[in-house]
């Protein structure tokens, strides 16, 4: 098999692909947005139930897969694993050290 | 249930007794702007008044948040945030003192709003974008293709397509200008959505 054919048959997404499925999405969100504003329904209130929804599924996932641990360790797990997360983007953010560079 | 709700419910009790200066920044200022997604943390910005940190700090462990005083003069003295959490929530308050001229001007033009029902201030429009262009950088170096990779600029064109006609250009130009990043400002404004 050749190259081309191999890229066919895998599941391998080229960059400008990519791109196109991004601004696809971007476009989606300022639509459902703007959906949102003209029904007047405020955006934290949205966005709060898909944290705690967010939250939840987190515990959820910890307790079956650990389901000895006590409320008190899922709580200290969920702590940190959002911390370590929170260490990855900081890694990963651009920022002004970047552009005074 | 609705733990941002419940945080800035505490935090409207914190900053009316307190009568701290304040501002909200961040995700939940992107949120209230219209882009909805998720975030771990809700950053304010305070003035840099230490004559009433105390009392900021024993309201915030009064209303159930994991305050360590020690942390906190740290970071006011390293000038860096600094992180304090929720006891009530897996949410977190990332607190910074005002000290850089930028920090400095957002809080002064922080505008009084209700969020969720509660009187607090949050950065104008232009500012939260000025904001996003700030921590993005030159932006020369991104491909077109792997632009809408990174966090910044997907937040950035969501607020400032969904609130276009609200948004005072003049203004923004003019102060993206002085930080100097036009190019980036350009190239954002150059994808055609």
């Amino acid at each position: 098999m050749d190259l081309e054919a191999s890229k066919k048959d895998s599941n391998y997404i080229s960059r400008k692909e990519l791109y196109l499925i991004r601004k696809e999405k971007l476009l989606k969100e300022i639509q459902s947005a703007k959906r949102l504003m003209v029904k007047d329904v405020e955006p934290l209130r949205i966005a709060d139930e898909f944290i705690h929804g967010m939250f939840k599924l987190m515990e959820d996932g910890i307790t079956r897969r650990n389901p000895n641990l006590s409320k008190k360790e899922i709580d200290k797990k969920i702590r940190e694993i959002l911390t370590f997360t929170e260490k990855i983007k900081k890694n990963r953010i651009r920022g002004k050290d970047h552009w005074q560079k | 249930m609705a733990e941002i709700e419940n945080i800035l419910s505490r935090l409207e009790k914190v900053f009316k007794s307190v009568k701290l200066k304040h501002v909200i920044v961040g995700g939940i200022a992107v949120i209230h702007y219209g882009h909805i997604r998720g975030t771990q943390d809700i950053d304010i910005i305070i003035e840099d008044d230490n004559s009433k940190f105390p009392q900021f700090l024993n309201l915030l462990k009064s209303f159930d948040f994991d305050v360590l005083d020690n942390q906190f003069y740290l970071g006011y003295q390293e000038n860096t945030q600094v992180s304090i959490f929720d006891k009530k929530s897996y949410l977190r308050l990332d607190v910074k003192v005002a000290h850089k001229s930028r920090e400095l001007e957002v809080l002064n033009n922080a505008i009084q709003q209700k969020l969720m029902g509660h009187d607090l201030c949050i950065a104008p429009l232009e500012y939260v974008l000025l904001g996003k262009i700030m921590y993005m950088g030159k932006i020369d170096d991104i491909p077109d293709s792997e632009l809408l990779e990174y966090q910044d600029i997907f937040d950035f064109l969501t607020i400032f397509h969904l609130n276009k006609k609200k948004i005072n250009m003049k203004f923004l130009s003019k102060k993206v200008e002085e930080i100097g990043l036009n190019s980036t400002f350009k190239r954002l404004l150059a994808i055609k959505m």
